[in-house]
């Protein structure tokens, strides 16, 4: 009886913590997954209307981290443009080389320039750690970049 | 009561670890999944990329207003600009070191097709320590036989060369339809493609692709109807399981260029786009391009440049 009643006892301590478990990984992990996929929805959208329309105007900039900011996870994005230079090359007469000088002119690009999105998510929610915690799984950097040639 | 207890407590532990192994599982799909997604992107991006300098840096393009379809590509420059987007995308450091390993270790193959031909780059070892890197072989042309003779295709289908057995000769219009042409240069592509890419893998193919010869909807890839880059980036490792692979094809057009002057200033040679530089500076030279003045020795003068 009284091993009946312990193992009981066992059974729903363990159920209650898979319970458990589960809400954690679907509200830690399962959302941050949906986040990052809209996140890099949302960044190559904005890289594909950069590199098509050559500006990044404050309205496309605003209407972006809007986008970013209606996920569940908090993100940081930083713009890079990179201008492309054509020089000879000194070895080999007669040849050229291309180098990328980063500028901080972001707001108009020439073809050829290279625009790249780095986005960083910011700060881990308390449902992720302990779900990671509890499977034993490594927090990842997800970091999304993206950089297209501007057309 | 204690058979009862035994039951719920072995299938409560079971639960229970069925639910941890499901969800270690679909964390490492997912992550997996995210990495493949991004990795898709960067090698589109790059593949736009190397179309764009494909046109614009090739140095001769051999063409005129006339007739400025049919022009000529420089591949290498193709794979230059490939590369150069592709290691932003992952964060990679732009140098020599990188690239090569790029070259080498993630591009079993590289084709570009032009106006009469394609060109295909597969890593081969280039001396004898075994040292490897993508070179880029002849101009392959569009072939097509035909009893005793070989005609040689185009993109844009009303001629093609004809080898009757002595001399060459044009031919228009072509005795096959267009789009049994668009099939033929469609077939070859994707044949050469996939014959590199089992080369570079010794057989270790699991599956493979075709180019179609039209517009469709179902595969999602547009044909070969223009200047072309394709790339197959494979050995992509985002960490547990096997690598990532992916294949990327993109086109272009050609359009109309802006003119750059050479001159001197300070004793030293600059070129810049005409309508900047100022009318009290001589130009000595016009180019048609950036890379023509930089190979005639002529340096970007920031002086006069529009950012």
């Amino acid at each position: 009886m009284k091993t009946g009643v312990i193992g009981l006892v066992i059974s729903i301590i363990v159920s209650s913590v898979t319970l458990f478990l589960g809400g954690m990984f679907f509200i830690g992990i399962i959302l941050n997954v949906q986040s990052q996929h809209s996140a890099l929805s949302y960044t190559r959208n904005l890289v594909d209307e950069v590199i098509d329309s050559r500006v990044l105007t404050d309205d496309m900039i605003a209407d972006y981290n809007l986008a970013l900011a209606s996920l569940s996870n908090d993100y940081i994005a930083e713009f890079y443009r990179e201008v492309r230079m054509v020089n000879p090359d000194p070895a080999n007469p007669g040849y050229t080389y291309n180098s990328y000088v980063i500028t901080d002119e972001t707001e108009k690009y020439k073809q050829g320039d290279v625009f790249t999105i780095k986005v960083n998510r910011v700060g881990i929610s308390i449902y992720e750690v302990i779900a990671r915690q509890v499977l034993g799984l490594a927090i990842r950097e997800d970091e999304i970049i993206l950089a297209g040639s501007v057309r | 009561m204690q058979k009862f207890s035994i039951i719920s407590v072995s299938l409560t532990l079971l639960m229970f670890c069925a639910t941890c192994f499901w969800f270690v599982k679909y964390d490492i799909e997912s992550y997996r999944e995210f990495q493949e997604r991004k990795a898709d992107l960067a090698v589109n991006y790059a593949v736009d990329a190397a179309v764009d300098a494909l046109i614009e840096f090739t140095p001769d393009l051999s063409t005129d207003y006339a007739d400025f379809e049919r022009i000529t590509v420089d591949p290498e420059e193709a794979l230059n600009m490939f590369i150069t987007v592709y290691m932003r995308n992952w964060n990679m450091f732009d140098t020599k070191e990188n690239r090569m390993a790029i070259r080498v270790d993630n591009i079993p193959c590289f084709m570009v097709a032009g106006y009469d031909g394609y060109y295909i780059g597969t890593p081969t070892v280039i001396n004898s320590s075994g040292a490897r890197d993508i070179v880029f072989d002849a101009k392959r042309p569009y072939l097509y036989k035909q009893g005793d003779d070989l005609y040689g295709l185009n993109l844009f289908m009303d001629d093609a060369r004809k080898f009757d057995g002595t001399k060459i000769s044009t031919v228009e219009p072509v005795p096959i339809s267009k789009y049994d042409q668009a099939e033929r240069i469609s077939t070859l592509i994707s044949d050469s493609i996939m014959k590199a890419i089992y080369e570079n893998r010794e057989g270790d193919v699991m599956s493979s692709f075709y180019v179609p010869s039209q517009l469709t909807a179902l595969t999602k890839t547009n044909p070969i109807q223009n200047v072309t880059v394709m790339a197959y980036v494979d050995d992509i490792f985002v960490g547990g399981g096997e690598p990532i692979e992916v294949f990327g094809i993109g086109g272009a057009r050609t359009k109309h260029i802006e003119f750059y002057g050479g001159y001197i200033r300070d004793g030293y040679k600059y070129y810049a786009p005409m309508k900047l530089i100022p009318k009290s500076i001589t130009v000595l030279e016009v180019f048609e391009s950036t890379v023509f003045a930089a190979q005639n020795g002529y340096y970007q003068d920031l002086m006069y440049w529009e950012w």
